[in-house]
């Protein structure tokens, strides 16, 4: 039994009173999707369901009334905090959904430096927390390239990644504890302990639960010394690819933990780099107290001089490069100023395998997008987060957009290239999605990406959200063309 | 046949460069932003595009009248289509840094596309580049038409496609903001003036510099269209193939420093709506202050 | 050393003089031989028609020069090749020295002060827009303030009619346009005065957000009687038009009081809003450069504030 909008928002307004329920035309436009849809947000094509509204909630309390309201009643509802994703899992894909946003739960409430653990609420930025962490001396090491613009509630519902993960590890790495809130109204407290071992470790539980099972409050994440001064920089051009993983992989295997390790191929790399000279670009960075990243320095700088079709580049070029590298609010108005311009955008899938299949993925996956795709102008990608059994690979891509409304070029282009690259991942027994998690994008793949082990996360689901609220879509697709499910 | 010159210069990306960076003084007087991913000026970038409209313009006219002429003769109709070929070529001056942004050129039809193996023009070296671009124009022109920017994000207002034109004795329209086929084989241009826009039709040759005209991004050539250039790279002309000595440029540039555009920035903090009726009593209710 | 100012525009020739002259009074305190050329041409400036005339009357000039306008530009760099001079464009300071013509000017949008050197005379010299004319900025009171709810008043800064004492200038009138043009169609464009006489501006940036929000900020500003500006993006996305443009491509202008909304600050726009008495700004990232360079600096949404401020301006 639904309930008609009006009432939807009633109901909101009695918890969290008027000034906090937002109607207004145009937000609830924008708050109907993220930056998957990109191109028909540029041209402000809405095609998803407009919700009911979007609510400000200031406190665990609040978001329990409005979930357990929303439970009860069998709406829809979509946590958010950055409004920074990118695979569709902020999009209100039913009918007068709820988005529940909480970046106005922006306190840092402690920084631990005994124990080295900040404790923040889910809207915190990741840009303030970092750069107040910095003023200390210290660190999250956790650098997603949508840094400027993330919360740190999303950043652990997603299973986020920055670009420091090597040494620091992803976000499941951080998290140490956190509060969430289930849909029943269950508000749940994960204590801060070093590790545990009382059962199952149900922090994963939350850690990329994606707003399907949980309202993430509160999170407890560890904290670094921030040594900046000690800082080395190694970059190298590299004539083959699949040398260019063997010599990541031969890094990561003899030991060695660069805060950064990047393979760019050839087309990427041309993108990126103004002295790639055409061919594919390594480079690496090492971070920490002084006499560790001076041998990681060399121990890398060793390694990959040995390598056939290697020439060293000056490290002062990849500092540079570096310090430019983030997305805030600014890029994307001019991101969105070329694509209604030009008619071409760009988008970017992640990947993720093992050093057995990297390459063959890489390679079919570059090989069927030049020649299945219309209208391409570009296909290439970078490794950025090595583990001593495998890496990832982001793939990026540009296309101009011929003779399509913008309704439709997500069908016509960028889901048939999500699909391609899919295909080919689970084909060689890789993961579809390394960092940005599954959203309502990826989700059609969901089946194929765990075989057996589906039965887990089904199970996850129907445990937590037996009335089917928690951002439906999301993870498990609702609507699902079987034999086309690149169509949605 | 109308043979068209794009000026096209190739800039580092200085809104990639940080507040603090400008402050702490990384720039000296050549200008150099090392490792800074480098980008085309904006108005050059607009002029190459308009270029190509140009060219769409012209081969769509020609269809029309090839179609119509082919009524007529053959012969006619080859004319017809002769008429209105439009040539493009791009000219830059840099380091091999600047190659890909030419190939893109030539990827999306330019013909040629040349690079002067030079430092790029600064505010200190635009005689002697216009020098060498006057000669290089004798020698690969003669062109129909010379587009450049009107303004580089570098070194401010460009002086250097002016002295072009006064070098080959070219008549020279500035802040253009479009240009199309007009009436008997002139121009008609769209150009900013002091006390107007002006259109006018105006007959060949001229230089013309770009001003701002919105919506003019370069676009995009796909895969198989590089694929298809990738047999026309550009060539490489170096300075010592200029026969005329370096002109003298009669402007230097002594030193540099960032400049300090920041004030007492107090902050008023509380809810927005208090703050703004205390502006509105103490700075406009009183009056002046 | 004499100095000769052009003059090529008849329409903005009080203005020009004015400001050619407030510059010189500036940059030399030596008694100086100046002369001051009005050019006579047609609605435009033709540069062919006016350098045909300039090159022989400023043959055996020093120091010529010209206005910050499209054609004092283009003339300028045009007229210092034909008589084997040097120009420099948007130059703030000028100072002669041993070694030749000291003059400064921005580079890298406004980020960067250039000090630079000329050699080779004539100098060619476009001043800054930025420059003001002759003279102590006059404190108009005699017509309504915006700041006290009321109309936009005079212009802060421009002392009414040209500095006394100086001569008049002696016109020209250009040849014949040599270019032969056909089918010309001039546009008027009244650069918004409203914009540099007022003493109240809102100046807008990329935060409003789209063009119904900055066609809601225009109207709000029409409603507290100030005018109205905007940051470049805005311009170039097409939610307003060019008049309101303010910055070094735009308008640089001198009210009593500047409220920036949504406008992060780059150094192009701030060099417009610069001569401001005070500075406001409103924008929801603390960090944005606008802050540190505004006088009093607000972290939160313009709408809101905007809106307030109308709402306590009403009677």
């Amino acid at each position: 039994m639904s309930l008609a909008r009006e009432e939807i928002v009633k109901g909101l307004v009695n918890i969290l009173g008027e000034d906090r329920v937002i109607t207004d035309e145009t937000v609830l436009k924008e708050s109907s999707i993220d930056r998957y849809r990109k191109f028909e947000q540029c041209h402000e094509v809405y095609t998803q369901p407009i919700p009911a509204a979007v609510v400000y909630v200031k406190n665990t309390e609040e978001v329990r009334n409005v979930l357990m309201f929303a439970n009860e009643n069998g709406v829809n509802v979509v946590p958010r905090t950055g409004h920074s994703a990118i695979e569709g899992g902020l999009e209100t894909a039913l009918e007068n959904s709820v988005v529940i946003d909480g970046s106005e739960m922006n306190q840092v409430l402690e920084v631990n430096k005994e124990s080295m653990q900040v404790t923040c609420q889910c809207g915190v930025p990741l840009q303030s927390l970092e750069d107040s962490l910095r003023e200390q001396g210290l660190t999250t090491g956790h650098s997603p390239q949508s840094k400027p613009l993330a919360q740190m509630g999303g950043l652990v519902a997603t299973r986020s990644i920055g670009q420091f993960s090597t040494l620091y590890g992803g976000i499941e790495d951080m998290l140490v504890g956190c509060e969430v809130v289930f849909p029943g109204g269950q508000v749940c407290r994960i204590k801060n302990v070093p590790r545990r071992s009382v059962g199952p470790d149900i922090r994963h539980i939350v850690l990329g639960n994606e707003g399907a099972l949980c309202f993430i409050t509160e999170v407890t994440v560890k904290i670094f010394k921030y040594q900046p001064e000690n800082n080395r920089f190694l970059g190298y051009r590299i004539k083959d690819m699949e040398k260019g993983f063997q010599a990541l992989r031969q890094v990561m295997v003899e030991g060695y933990r660069p805060s950064v390790a990047r393979l760019y191929d050839l087309q990427d790399a041309e993108m990126n780099f103004d002295w790639a000279d055409g061919e594919n670009v390594l480079l690496f960075m090492a971070e920490g107290p002084a006499s560790i990243t001076k041998a990681t320095a060399e121990g890398i700088d060793e390694i990959v001089r040995k390598i056939e079709g290697v020439t060293p580049v000056d490290a002062s070029l990849i500092e540079t490069w570096f310090n430019h590298l983030n997305w805030g609010a600014e890029q994307i108005a001019q991101e969105k100023k070329e694509i209604l311009a030009t008619d071409n955008i760009g988008i970017t899938t992640e990947i993720s395998g093992c050093w057995d299949c990297i390459y063959k993925i890489y390679a079919s996956v570059v090989e069927r997008i030049t020649n299945e795709v219309p209208d391409l102008t570009m296909i290439g990608g970078h490794s950025s987060h090595s583990y001593i059994n495998g890496t990832n690979m982001y793939f990026v891509y540009y296309y101009n957009v011929v003779d399509c409304r913008p309704e439709d070029e997500i069908n016509k282009y960028h889901n048939l290239i999500n699909r391609i690259i899919c295909e080919e991942t689970v084909r060689f027994g890789g993961s579809i999605a390394h960092h940005h998690g599954l959203g309502k994008a990826r989700a059609h793949y969901v089946w194929e990406e765990y075989g057996s082990s589906f039965y887990m996360l089904e199970t996850l689901k129907y445990a937590f959200d037996p009335n089917g609220v928690m951002n439906m879509g999301t993870l498990i697709p609702v609507k699902h063309d079987k034999e086309h499910p690149w169509n949605f | 046949m109308m043979n068209i010159l794009t000026v096209f210069n190739i800039i580092p990306d200085l809104d990639l460069i940080s507040e603090a960076e400008w402050a702490s003084d990384i720039v000296d007087t050549r200008l150099n932003f090392p490792g800074v991913k480098t980008v085309p000026e904006a108005q050059d970038e607009s002029a190459a595009e308009l270029a190509l409209r140009f060219r769409d313009a012209a081969a769509a006219a020609s269809a029309d009248s090839v179609a119509a002429a082919s009524a007529g003769s053959h012969a006619s109709a080859a004319a017809a289509a002769i008429d209105s070929e439009v040539r493009l070529t791009a000219v830059t001056f840099g380091n091999a840094v600047a190659d890909k942004a030419l190939r893109t050129l030539t990827a999306l039809g330019y013909q040629s596309a040349d690079r002067i193996d030079t430092d790029r023009p600064g505010p200190d070296n635009e005689e002697s580049h216009a020098a060498l671009l006057a000669e290089y124009c004798r020698k690969r022109g003669p062109f129909d038409l010379i587009l450049a920017g009107t303004q580089s994000s570098v070194s401010g207002f460009s002086q250097l496609p002016l002295l072009l034109a006064e070098a080959l004795q070219f008549p020279c329209i500035t802040e253009v903001t479009g240009f199309s086929a007009g009436a008997e084989g002139r121009i008609r241009i769209e150009h900013q003036t002091d006390t107007g826009i002006l259109s006018e039709d105006l007959p060949t040759p001229l230089l013309l510099t770009i001003g701002d005209v919105p919506d003019t991004c370069l676009r995009i050539p796909t895969l198989r269209q590089r694929k298809a250039s990738g047999s026309n790279p550009p060539s490489v002309i170096s300075a010592s193939e200029f026969s005329e000595e370096l002109k003298e440029n009669g402007i230097r540039l002594q030193s540099v420093s960032a400049i300090d555009q920041s004030r007492a920035a107090r902050q008023m903090e509380g809810d927005t709506d208090d703050i703004a009726k205390q502006i509105v009593q103490e700075y406009i209710r009183e009056g002046t202050r | 050393m004499n100095y000769t100012l052009i003059l090529p525009n008849p329409g903005s020739a009080e203005e020009d003089s004015g400001r050619l002259s407030g510059f010189l009074q500036n940059c030399t305190d030596s008694s100086r031989n100046l002369r001051k050329i009005s050019l006579n041409g047609d609605t435009f400036c033709r540069a062919e028609a006016a350098l045909i005339s300039l090159v022989s009357l400023c043959a055996e000039d020093d120091i010529i020069l010209f206005p910050a306008s499209i054609a004092g530009r283009e003339l300028a760099v045009r007229l210092a090749a034909r008589l084997g001079g040097t120009a420099a464009v948007d130059v703030t300071e000028m100072r002669f020295c041993d070694d030749g013509l000291h003059v400064v000017r921005s580079l890298c949008t406004e980020h960067i002060r250039g000090d630079f050197v000329l050699r080779r005379k004539p100098f060619c010299i476009v001043i800054n827009k930025s420059c003001p004319a002759g003279g102590a900025p006059v404190e108009d009171i005699s017509k309504p303030s915006a700041l006290s709810g009321e109309n936009a008043s005079a212009p802060a800064g421009l002392s009414p009619g040209d500095a006394s004492g100086e001569d008049a200038p002696e016109t020209v009138t250009l040849p014949a346009d040599p270019l032969n043009p056909t089918n010309q169609n001039l546009v008027p464009q009244h650069m918004s005065s409203s914009l540099t006489e007022s003493r109240l501006v809102i100046a807008a940036g990329r935060g409003l957000g789209s063009r119904a929000g900055a066609d809601e900020a225009a109207a709000l500003a029409e409603q507290l009687g100030a005018a109205f500006g905007v940051s470049r993006p805005v311009v170039m996305n097409a939610w307003r038009p060019m008049e309101e443009l303010l910055g070094v491509s735009g308008s640089m202008i001198h009210p009593k009081l500047c409220i920036v909304l949504g406008a992060s600050g780059s150094p192009a726009f701030c060099a417009g809003i610069s001569g401001s008495g005070t500075i406001i700004a409103v924008n929801r990232d603390p960090d944005a450069p606008i802050m540190k360079k505004s006088d009093i600096c607000i972290c939160g949404d313009w709408k809101d504030f905007l809106r307030a401020m109308v709402k306590y301006c009403s009677p």
